[in-house]
């Protein structure tokens, strides 16, 4: 209520109303009721206070009214007994209303006002929303003062309104170009009045974009997916896998947020391929749709494209852990997203699958032997993504053992070119006589025939360590190649392949023989003959002596060396001077050249025999007596030649003097001790062996087999057998890794840059010497180790161990990255096969050391391979 | 290359004055160095295995021609054949055809011959030999025994050789100082000359362009931590001789191909080398040379070789093949030492296990025999003369230790080393450290070296 006290203002009627005495008195005068305001205009539903002067009549009081209504009605309005005038809700029709007060005490007496009713003017706070759609929208105004037929202006353009209360309208619309502008309300008349402003945009349609557009997922794993709403104010969507809400399990789900969740198994292809675009392939999987739906306008969607592929599987377990080799096995394969058609690899064999669910498999096959006892079951899952799983490592051994896979790899290592993990499971279960037996019967290794004598040597030396690879006869290979470097011929003068090839064969040929009877065929092999000049040597002629060459070199390298020894290979010391006793004089050697006279090359096929013939290598050589000495030759332990013999009887004659030569045996002793076992035998092992051999005059067979089970050969002491010499460092490590390799193979270039080139030793005298010490301790194969070649044999290694050998020496790194994700396994496993278990706790911890600095499998595994293989604890033989 | 720092690590020793001295290379800082004459001496022992038949590598033109022709028989060279080598004394020899390579050193005194060399305890006489009067050299006529003889100039038998004794006292006076490059290097594989007790040889397969540790990558962890394992693995030997060695072995191959790969970055030389095994093995020689002042060597022995010289038959052709590689092969390192500007301070000599018999033997050869002519090549050399005793070509004669011309040699190793040895500054105090029979020897410097 207004109640200011103002000079210029009639006292408020409640003070009036205290004088009455006062008022009444002044009546007899001039009679009159004023109104005031006398004219006012006022909005709809407003108040005024109107005041009614009475002048000289008392009391003076008076009555309203409103057109005539004592205190009006809804209709004009109404009016308190005071002269508070409320306006109708709505102006009156007309719209100016009389306001009209009479005198209580003389109702002829009587002011008025004249009141004007309009609208009020709207005010406008909010427009929900303020962004539409082009089409049809409605939107919802807030703000005040609005009446029944406001209008909503769109744009200064008057849309279709619903009045909902003086704060609230609503309109609709149909706009169909996008614009910005603004919204306002228009009041209608009287009055009319356009409120203030709100800006307004009419967008394009609603558009929808999810990310990533097109993906390619792993089952097991789940994608994020984005959508992100254009022209609306509602960015929410509602996600659909292949127009199903929420996906299902056949296509994989996904949630409210967009988070995608691949099923179980693959959806079977073409997966309800209803909104794949046109160009999308499903060669690379099955393919399903993820859709986002617009909640502000359901016609507003985008659509991303997955690829589905099988999940990388996880194997978290297989039984039974242990294996046995060459027997069926069924395993149990636990753990997750095996994929049908999965492959089961048990090793690098595959398995036959019985079952497969996402999470388990059972499979069966024969197990290898493993790689040092150990042995990978890996899994693969099948296109489309096709993936290898991890691998679980399990222990493999022989069904039955008469003796441990430490001491067949140590047996293994003398009687052939090194342990397999076949040949390590196969000793194990037949033992060591059966062995020696199937050894001794094995049948030969060949080389190719030599065609003429322009045919390389090459193809007869790869063919060697294919032999070496993969022949049966393993133990003869070994004792040729001591043959060898005993009774030595080189390629650096006898290149060719008609000359070494049939050298070699006749070495192997005899490798079980008898020592004597090789002898005889190399004395008489136009190879040697050739080698050493034996081949066309004859009897004195006009000065020119009878070669010595051979005669030499019988004697010093193939026989008796050039000190007398005793049965366990120590010199003979002459009991006068203290000093070793020679075998044989200068003139011994004259002797016995004379009685190596006579001989030339075999006469070539269709040709007439003459002396001398031409080079000719396919047999044995001919004598031609007239160029045989035949005179008295005095030998050596007195035996004398007498005149007259043939040049073949003398060479029978020669061989029986040195058969009866007591220093063969302990000579032919220590040089296959060293080339199969050890380089440094005691006396004691050498004396056994020297028995053998004398006691069967000269069987190789008995000979190597003493060798080869000798107690101090098979317990030797630790690393005091010998430094590998290059061709078996090669071989032995390759066969210790289960490599393959075929006939191109270029490992004699290997072996060439350690020092020994097969075949072509840069002399009689071997490689190396029989004596050579290092450390004070004989050990012949030093003598070619530089600084310099041991470097070339880790870097071989490096390059082995990485199949950097070429296509035709592999190795199954593959099995080893297997085992690499278990690292101890995979250390144990190298220990086993090429250290026969003989590693050190420090040298594992080095070598898992190194390992641990990736997680590549594969750098494991080549690193792991690399270590073990330079190591010198595998380089010298454990 | 990437590797260097790895090998680095595997060393065992500091490295830091090599590694300078390669960073002045690369920048182009040592090409004074190269140039200068400081003090550097080099021996190069060329070793002609099989035991050279010398009788045909220099004969007599003025005085005994016919006795060789007659003796020879189908071995002897024409005597127009023979490339003329006159000495100063007037008598006149002739080198093999064969060595047309090197004759015109001989006119420039840059080539000398010491006749008849050989491995003797004391001189030694036909009648004293015969008679078993004096020691004698262990096993003549054995390839293995008479070429560790000529290395260790011990005839009775030994584990060093001259040239490894040579490092061993050298070393003691610190003459390459604070290198860690080792004195000696063979190119030919291992080599006995070289050992010494202390000292072993650094070995070169000449030629081998991968030098290094292959795979180690000091950008790559995985690789990092294989080399570190490696090394860990190199010094686990648990005292077992053989692991020990082996482990030596490999140390000391990554060891020296650090120094050597961390040097030779210098331009090729001009001088071409013939592609022969002797050719490379001398080229590579003469890389190393190149490279002395970056490897810090004052003093150097290489070894080299050249085998096939056991001519017991087919000699005629296959001395020809021989004498052309070896003289082809030491005409160019001659060269090359005068483009380095050290022909002056290399000095190229040749060794062989033994001679042959005088007289040939059935398939036109000759058999093992004894005392036999070397070379000695290069500037300092008194070259254009002969020195020692040229045999009497005559068989049972004087020089005959048999009956078919095995000359006793009339100057031993032991003079012929330690002439060389005492140009290369070995001190007179430490001479019979390495030649232990010199003493027994009147003449001590035979006196072809300036």
């Amino acid at each position: 209520m207004r109640t200011a006290f103002s000079p210029f203002h009639p006292l408020p009627f409640t003070m009036l109303m205290m004088l009455p005495t006062a008022i009444a008195f002044a009546e007899s005068s001039a009679v009159s009721v004023t109104v005031n305001p006398s004219a006012y205009t006022i909005v709809a539903g407003a108040s005024k206070t109107f005041w009614a002067s009475v002048s000289k009549i008392s009391p003076k009081t008076v009555t309203w009214s409103v057109n005539g209504v004592t205190g009006g009605n809804a209709t004009v309005g109404k009016i308190s007994d005071s002269g508070q005038y409320t306006a109708p809700a709505l102006p009156p029709a007309p719209n100016v209303v009389k306001i009209r007060a009479t005198s209580t005490a003389m109702p002829t007496v009587r002011g008025e006002a004249v009141v004007t009713v309009n609208n009020p003017v709207p005010s406008l706070s909010s427009v929900t929303p303020n962004l539409v759609n082009v089409g049809s929208f409605s939107i919802r105004l807030s703000g005040k003062n609005f009446v029944p037929g406001s209008k909503v202006l769109i744009g200064d353009k008057p849309v279709a309104t619903f009045f909902v209360s003086a704060t609230e309208l609503k309109a609709t619309a149909t706009e169909t170009s996008p614009r910005e502008t603004e919204v306002a309300v228009a009041n209608p008349d009287p009055g009319g009045k356009i409120s203030n402003k709100r800006g307004f945009r009419i967008a394009p349609p609603v558009t929808i974009s999810v990310t990533p557009e097109k993906v390619t997922l792993r089952l097991g794993v789940t994608r994020q997916f984005r959508a992100s709403a254009g022209n609306t104010l509602d960015r929410t969507v509602t996600w659909y896998v292949n127009g199903i809400k929420g996906g299902n399990t056949l296509y994989g789900t996904i949630d409210e947020a967009g988070l995608y969740t691949p099923p179980v198994m693959l959806p079977p292809s073409p997966a309800a391929l209803s909104a794949v675009p046109a160009n999308t392939s499903t060669a690379a999987g099955p393919v399903v749709n993820v859709k986002a739906v617009s909640n502000a306008d359901p016609k507003a969607s985008d659509t991303a494209v997955v690829t589905l592929q099988n999940a990388i599987p996880v194997i978290t377990s297989a039984n039974p852990g242990k294996l046995v080799a060459g027997s069926q096995v069924q395993l149990a394969i636990s753990g997750t997203g095996f994929a049908a058609g999965a492959q089961v690899l048990l090793g690098s064999t595959p398995l036959t699958v019985h079952s497969l669910s996402p999470t388990a498999i059972v499979a069966s096959g024969k197990a290898g032997p493993g790689f040092g006892g150990m042995i990978s079951v890996s899994l693969r899952n099948p296109d489309p993504g096709a993936a290898n799983s991890n691998a679980m490592v399990l222990s493999v051994g022989p069904a039955r053992q008469v003796m441990t896979a430490q001491a067949a790899a140590r047996f293994l290592e003398r009687t052939t070119w090194g342990p397999t993990p076949d040949s390590i499971q196969h000793l194990q279960e037949t033992g060591i006589p059966a062995f020696l037996q199937e050894q001794f019967a094995a049948p030969i290794s060949e080389l190719p025939e030599p065609i003429a004598e322009s045919t390389s040597i090459g193809p007869a030396q790869r063919a060697f360590y294919l032999n070496a690879m993969t022949g049966q006869d393993q133990l003869r290979q070994r004792v040729a190649f001591a043959l060898s470097q005993i009774l030595v011929v080189s390629g650096v003068k006898t290149p060719q392949s008609n000359q070494l090839v049939p050298y070699m064969r006749m070495l192997s040929q005899n490798a079980f023989g008898n020592y004597f009877t090789l002898l005889r065929q190399v004395t008489l092999s136009p190879t040697m003959g050739r080698f050493l000049d034996m081949v066309n040597n004859r009897k004195e002629t006009k000065g020119v002596e009878p070669n010595e060459n051979y005669a030499r070199e019988l004697l010093q390298l193939f026989t008796l060396g050039l000190e007398q020894l005793n049965r366990d290979g120590t010199p003979k010391l002459d009991p006068a001077t203290g000093k070793p006793i020679p075998t044989y004089s200068e003139a011994d050697v004259k002797q016995f050249a004379r009685a190596f006279t006579g001989w030339t090359y075999p006469t070539r096929p269709g040709e007439t025999p003459r002396f001398p013939n031409p080079t000719y290598y396919a047999a044995p050589m001919i004598a031609f007596e007239e160029q045989h000495d035949a005179t008295q030759k005095t030998l050596l332990l007195g035996d004398v030649i007498p005149p007259g013999r043939t040049a073949s009887e003398e060479v029978d004659l020669v061989i029986d003097n040195l058969r009866k030569n007591p220093n063969v045996a302990p000579f032919v002793a220590i040089r296959l001790i060293q080339r199969l076992v050890m380089g440094n035998p005691s006396g004691a092992y050498i004396s056994r062996v020297a028995s053998v051999f004398e006691a069967t005059g000269g069987d190789l067979w008995q000979t190597t087999k003493a060798i080869v089970t000798d107690p101090e050969a098979d317990s030797p002491q630790a690393y005091q057998g010998k430094l590998r010499e290059p061709v078996l460092f090669i071989l032995s490590y390759l066969r210790g890794m289960n490599a393959a390799v075929t006939t191109d193979n270029n490992l004699n270039g290997y072996a060439r840059n350690m020092g020994e080139d097969l075949w072509f030793a840069p002399s009689v005298f071997n490689y190396f010497s029989p004596f050579y010490r290092v450390n004070g301790q004989v050990a012949p194969e030093f003598q070619i180790s530089t600084p310099s070649v041991a470097l070339n044999r880790v870097n071989f290694i490096y390059r082995a161990s990485r199949n950097g050998l070429g296509a035709s020496v592999q190795i199954d790194l593959a099995e080893l990255e297997r085992l690499a994700f278990d690292p101890p396994s995979l250390v144990e496993a190298l220990n086993q096969a090429l250290m026969h278990g003989s590693m050190s706790a420090a040298m594992k911890s080095s070598i898992l050391t190194a390992l641990s600095a990736t997680s590549d499998t594969r750098v494991r595994a080549r690193n792991a391979a690399y270590l073990a293989g330079s190591a010198s604890q595998f380089q010298v033989e454990p | 290359m990437t590797s260097r720092r790895n090998f680095l690590r595997l060393g065992c020793c500091s490295l830091s004055t090599l590694t300078v001295a390669s960073q002045f290379s690369r920048l182009g800082l040592v090409s004074a160095n190269a140039q200068s004459t400081g003090d550097y001496k080099a021996l190069v022992c060329i070793f002609l295995f099989g035991g050279n038949d010398s009788n045909n590598m220099v004969v007599p033109v003025s005085t005994q021609y016919a006795q060789y022709a007659q003796a020879r028989g189908p071995l002897a060279i024409p005597q127009a054949q023979l490339l003329q080598i006159p000495t100063p004394g007037g008598a006149v020899y002739g080198l093999h055809p064969s060595l047309a390579a090197i004759h015109p050193l001989w006119a420039q005194q840059k080539l000398a011959v010491a006749a008849n060399v050989g491995m003797i305890v004391r001189p030694t006489t036909r009648a004293q030999y015969l008679a078993g009067s004096v020691p004698v050299p262990s096993n003549l006529f054995s390839h293995s025994d008479q070429t560790s003889s000529w290395q260790t100039a011990m005839p009775l038998g030994g584990t060093t050789g001259w040239g490894g004794r040579i490092a061993d006292r050298l070393g003691l006076l610190g003459v390459n100082a604070p290198s860690n490059y080792p004195l000696g290097t063979s190119v030919a594989g291992g080599a006995l000359l070289l050992n010494g007790v202390n000292t072993k040889a650094a070995t070169v397969i000449p030629g081998q362009t991968t030098t290094g540790l292959e795979g180690s990558n000091p950008e790559n962890a995985a690789m990092v931590a294989r080399d570190k394992a490696l090394g860990e693995l190199l010094e686990m030997d648990a005292g077992y001789a053989l692991i020990q060695a082996a482990s030596a072995n490999t140390k000391e191959g990554i060891r020296i191909a650090t120094l050597i790969n961390n040097v030779t970055q210098s331009n090729p030389l001009q001088t071409q080398f013939p592609g022969t095994g002797l050719g490379t093995e001398l080229a590579q020689i003469a890389r190393l040379i190149q490279v002395r002042n970056e490897l810090g060597m004052r003093r150097q022995i290489f070894f080299a070789s050249i085998g096939g010289f056991d001519t017991h038959s087919n000699q005629l052709p296959d001395q020809q093949n021989l004498y052309t590689q070896l003289s082809q092969a030491m005409a160019a390192f001659y060269n090359a030492t005068v483009e380095m500007g050290v022909a002056a301070q290399v000095t190229t000599f040749t060794e062989s296990e033994f001679g042959r018999t005088f007289q040939p033997s059935a398939g036109n050869g000759s058999d093992h025999a004894w005392g036999s002519h070397h070379l000695i090549m290069g500037g300092a050399v008194k070259g254009g003369n002969l020195y020692g005793t040229f045999p009497t070509l005559a068989i049972q004669g004087p020089d005959d230790s048999g009956n078919r011309g095995n000359w006793i040699p009339t100057t031993s190793l032991d003079q012929y080393g330690a002439t060389l040895a005492d140009w290369f500054g070995v001190p007179g105090t430490e001479m019979s450290v390495v030649f232990p029979n010199l003493a027994n020897f009147t003449t001590q410097n035979l006196g072809f070296m300036g």
